[in-house]
């Protein structure tokens, strides 16, 4: 490749490079940005790439790796050409699908258009969808054309022409003046005028000048930088350059936060391929101005965006603030004049350039003109990216864009402008935003975060959480904002922990306005907003922590108390498997309950709770009610409900352990077996086995009928006495009667095998007539007439709990209580 | 990646300052770089930067230990990022950390005994559309729950052995 030496020949390649673009030829776009990796984009592509070889379309369609369009929450995301479908969340399986119909044939693919989510239409155009229909997308709107990879794909979408403009048919002086003329403010936060930054800069003393993007992106909640260089670096370069050239400087640099591996990477190679077509290095398009650019990477520190501690880190100090006695847009970078812009603002100077300073005046508001980029996220709908004009209303921001609050809960405040930004509450929805009227509302413009929250938002917890942020950020250096922080953090949590007092609130504001006034950097100067904007709009909600132990937005862990509703519980079990502290008493059919002292608060239970029953409650600032009795907890008697029981119906046992703690507090304790237990088995082995284990590893003897004694016997098992059922029974009743072995009656009787009319009469004998003695009904059919029954269970449950009956018992043998008499 | 023989991490850390040395300014990128080849900062190395470029060790020490993308100490085979940026943690970051302690079962900012895992917070990750966000070696996992995020550490767990 020759270097380009005129800005003909830049033209040149451009009429080649489109003449060479067959416009009908397809081409599928794959958005491969961070958000839509996260989602799986590269199996899509990969699936893509396969299934265009296995189809013979190798050549004939093209496959071109795009950036991030903004609706994250729709990737993977695809756009088919020249026909612009668009495909959101395509999975590698519907890729097959995608090239045979829409590929081939020309046929859409509606299951994978997008589907709104609050009027369910689908789009097939983006501005068909309303969360692009009401956006003003000039900066982004390239990164679904092109290739961040591919300088061609730039130039074909006239690419560099600004710059050619800018080197041969401008001074740095218009440059400037149109910068100024247009009001670009910068991007980045501050939104101080960009012409005026370059001006002085340009009539600053001291060799070499420098210019630097900050692409320290460090706010959380925030993307458009990173979106805007992945998706489209060489706009940011071509910015870059006429502003090196504007202000007449050699050398600049890229500074790109750690976390941003594929930022840094298109940004490279952005550099190295406008070094090779001569739009950067020596003599850029033969008009003999040189300029040369280095990637700097951050080391995860959030200060370092700070213009001073950023220069510092480019200088290989640490990334810590300086004072600025002096701007540093005439002593920054080794003390030479600087001028750093924000990614977003190198990203307009182009536009602004090829349009003129009018087009860019025709949008956003008189002081904020032109468009900034915000990100969406938080509780609303349609989260992602916009473009929007300045001076557009926080309501169409939410509630056009943004599809309104999700799960329709009510608006509280959205958060703007990162850690140091503030809260706007509801009030405010209808004023519109740019720099200034942020800055009134209390809140900033920064680096263009918009966190939506609802009313499950805490206002405390999130000042809590900013200030905790920005303490663990704060460089140390300077005293306001290091032990200011600290101090307001503790407090904070104080507060949310319900540990709050009355004059917290005095000590807060204190904080607050040392840290404003005596602060190094923006960074401490500004840390106290979203503590004054929630105490501002919000106080009540900080009383409620403070004098009630309340947390209004039901958030705050420690002032929560879970709890579930009797009337609504299904007893579908749901909460009981998910809790992980076994929180949670309750079986299948029964109404679960929360064991207070074990609850960790972790939510899971409400979580979980299905929607028709929401019977898992969320309270704070209130003591739940008393748990309902054990006995009153079963929501399906588990029994046929026409029997006649008298006066008192069995307990059901739904845990083994209920009968070992029998077994181990009886005294004499006996089996009785009928003819039943050899008809049922389950895996290999019948009722009798399981029963002979029992009465083996229990030591208790058993009284079994005739047509029994053989198959026991065959068991080693030897009973104690053999009758007939009829006899069993009279002979319980008996109080004279002294047991098998003679020495005393027994105390507690264990029922198995027997025909259910039967058990039913010997037990409801037993329970009017001997009141001495506990009967347990171990068959798998619930038995009103015995002290305590089995509810009704399947085979498998019934075999599975006389099992574990019996490990249990060999857990703890050396407590059980062993009868002289061994089977 | 720790279990390097010692003359081999020597090697490489002169290898390193080799690149750098006669340079102004490059203190950060030559100790990212030995971050990256040797996924921690070791002893050796500060001395040996304070050796042959005459940096004091307490300025190496303030640097690596002002930035989080450097370590003093060893770090997994899996650097496991939980995203607790603000549009991550009011959709439930905190949730999806605490499941993470759960499954690795160390504390964020800990390495477990056998080099496997290194839990760390990450201020954002810049895909907030999609919190919570957790980034594992450099492959991103969005709209985590955290049921899923305890499926992804098990198949780690259960790859690696």
């Amino acid at each position: 490749m020759k270097k380009l030496s005129s800005p003909s020949d830049l033209e040149e390649l451009r009429n080649k490079i489109i003449a060479r673009k067959d416009p009908k030829k397809p081409i599928v776009a794959v958005c491969v940005s961070t958000g839509c990796q996260a989602l799986g984009a590269q199996e899509v592509l990969a699936a893509l790439v396969e299934e265009i070889r296995k189809q013979g379309l190798e050549g004939k369609v093209g496959i071109r790796c795009t950036g991030c369009l903004g609706l994250c929450e729709g990737g993977p995301r695809i756009a088919i050409y020249p026909d612009e479908v668009f495909y959101f969340k395509v999975k590698p399986s519907d890729v097959p699908l995608l090239v045979s119909k829409t590929l081939l044939k020309g046929e859409i693919v509606s299951s994978l258009l997008y589907s709104d989510p609050v009027t369910g239409k689908t789009a097939k155009k983006l501005d068909e969808v309303p969360f692009y229909r009401y956006q003003t997308r000039l900066l982004l709107e390239m990164n679904a054309q092109i290739d961040p990879a591919s300088i061609e794909d730039y130039i074909a979408l006239g690419g560099y022409s600004a710059l050619a403009k800018a080197l041969f048919n401008m001074t740095p002086q218009q440059i400037i003046d149109e910068i100024k003329r247009s009001g670009l403010r910068g991007r980045g936060g501050g939104g101080f005028p960009t012409g005026r930054k370059w001006e002085t800069t340009r009539n600053a003393h001291g060799e070499p000048k420098y210019v630097i993007v900050n692409c320290d992106e460090g706010d959380p909640g925030v993307f458009a930088n990173r979106a805007l260089m992945e998706g489209n670096p060489h706009l940011i370069l071509e910015g870059l350059i006429i502003g090196a050239y504007a202000v007449g400087a050699s050398e600049g640099y890229v500074y790109v936060r750690e976390e941003y591996p594929l930022a840094v990477k298109h940004m490279q190679i952005a550099i190295e391929q406008a070094e090779k077509y001569g739009l950067l290095g020596e003599n850029i398009l033969g008009s003999g101005f040189s300029f040369k650019v280095k990637i700097h990477r951050g080391a995860g520190a959030f200060v370092s965006g700070e213009s001073t501690a950023l220069m510092n880190a480019i200088e290989g100090k640490v990334g810590e603030p300086r004072p600025k006695y002096i701007h540093t847009a005439e002593k920054g970078l080794w003390e030479k004049p600087t001028v750093l812009n924000n990614v977003e603002t190198w990203a307009n100077v182009p536009l602004i350039i090829n349009k003129g300073a009018d087009w860019f005046r025709s949008m956003g508001t008189k002081e904020s003109p032109g468009t900034k980029i915000f990100t969406l996220s938080g509780k609303v709908k349609n989260t992602g990216l916009i473009e929007v004009p300045m001076g557009i209303t926080i309501r169409e921001i939410v509630y056009k864009i943004g599809g309104g609050i999700k799960g329709d809960k009510k608006f509280k405040a959205v958060h703007i402008g990162g850690p140091s930004g503030g809260v706007v509450p509801e009030q405010h929805l209808d004023t519109p935003i740019d720099f200034d009227e942020l800055v009134r509302l209390g809140s900033m413009m920064g680096s263009g975060g918009i966190i939506v929250m609802d009313s499950d938002t805490c206002m405390v917890d999130t000042a809590r959480y900013f200030i905790d942020f920005l303490s663990g950020e704060s460089c140390g250096k300077c005293v306001p904002c290091r032990e200011g922080l600290k101090q307001a953090r503790r407090i904070l949590e104080e507060i949310v922990a319900g540990r709050g007092k009355p004059e917290h609130i005095k000590t807060l504001l204190e904080l607050a306005e040392t840290m404003r006034d005596a602060a190094l950097c923006a960074l401490g100067q500004t840390a106290a907003n979203p503590l004054l904007t929630t105490l501002q709009y919000f106080e009540d909600e900080y009383f409620a922590h403070i004098f009630e132990r309340r947390c209004p937005a039901l958030s705050c862990k420690d002032l929560l108390t879970f709890y579930i509703d009797p009337e609504k519980c299904s007893g579908c079990h749901q909460c009981y498997r998910t809790c992980p502290e076994q929180a949670i008493e309750g079986e299948q059919d029964q109404i679960h309950v929360i064991i207070q002292s074990k609850c960790n608060k972790c939510g899971q239970c409400y979580d979980v709770c299905p929607p028709e029953y929401k019977a898992v409650q969320k309270i704070s600032g209130e003591t739940p009610p008393p748990v309902i009795p054990q006995e009153y907890r079963w929501l399906k008697q588990p029994w046929q409900t026409a029997e006649v029981t008298q006066t008192r119906k069995a307990w059901v046992m739904s845990n083994p352990n209920t009968v070992v703690n029998l077994i181990k507090k009886a005294n004499k304790p006996i089996i009785v077996i009928g003819h039943a237990i050899l008809e049922n088995a389950y895996a290999d082995k019948k009722l009798i086995d399981h029963v002979v284990e029992l009465a083996q590893t229990a030591a208790i003897p058993i009284i079994a009928t005739p047509n029994v004694t053989g198959e026991l016997i065959k068991r080693n098992c030897k009973p104690a006495a053999v009758l007939s059922l009829m006899e069993i029974g009279s002979r319980l009743v008996d109080r004279e009667w002294l047991g098998v072995d003679g020495n005393g009656p027994h105390d507690l009787v264990i029922f198995v095998g027997l025909p259910y009319y039967m058990s039913y009469e010997i037990m409801s004998a037993l329970k009017n007539f001997a009141k001495n003695i506990v009967t347990v009904n171990l068959d798998n059919m619930y038995n009103p007439q015995s002290t305590w029954s089995l509810p009704n269970m399947s085979t498998r449950e019934w075999f599975n709990f006389i099992m574990s009956i019996v490990s249990k018992i060999k857990e703890v043998n050396g407590n059980v209580h062993v009868p002289r008499y061994t089977c | 990646m720790g279990m390097m023989p010692k003359e081999d991490v020597e090697a490489k850390i002169d290898m390193i300052i080799d690149k750098y040395a006669g340079k102004s300014g490059v203190l950060i990128q030559l100790l990212l770089e030995i971050q990256r080849e040797l996924n921690w900062v070791p002893r050796e190395a500060i001395k040996r930067i304070n050796e042959r470029l005459g940096i004091p060790e307490s300025e190496i020490y303030r640097v690596v230990s002002f930035y989080t993308a450097m370590s003093l100490t060893p770090r997994g085979k899996y650097l496991v990022r939980v995203c607790t940026g603000t549009a991550c943690y009011i959709r439930g970051a905190q949730r999806v950390l605490t499941a993470a302690e759960k499954a690795i079962g160390v504390k964020a900012g800990e390495t477990t005994d056998d080099l496997k895992f290194t839990l760390q917070t990450v201020n954002c990750l810049g895909c907030c559309a999609l919190g919570p966000v957790v980034e594992i070696n450099g492959k991103y996992y969005g709209l985590l729950t955290p049921k899923t995020l305890e499926n992804i550490i098990s198949n780690l767990r259960g790859e690696s052995s």
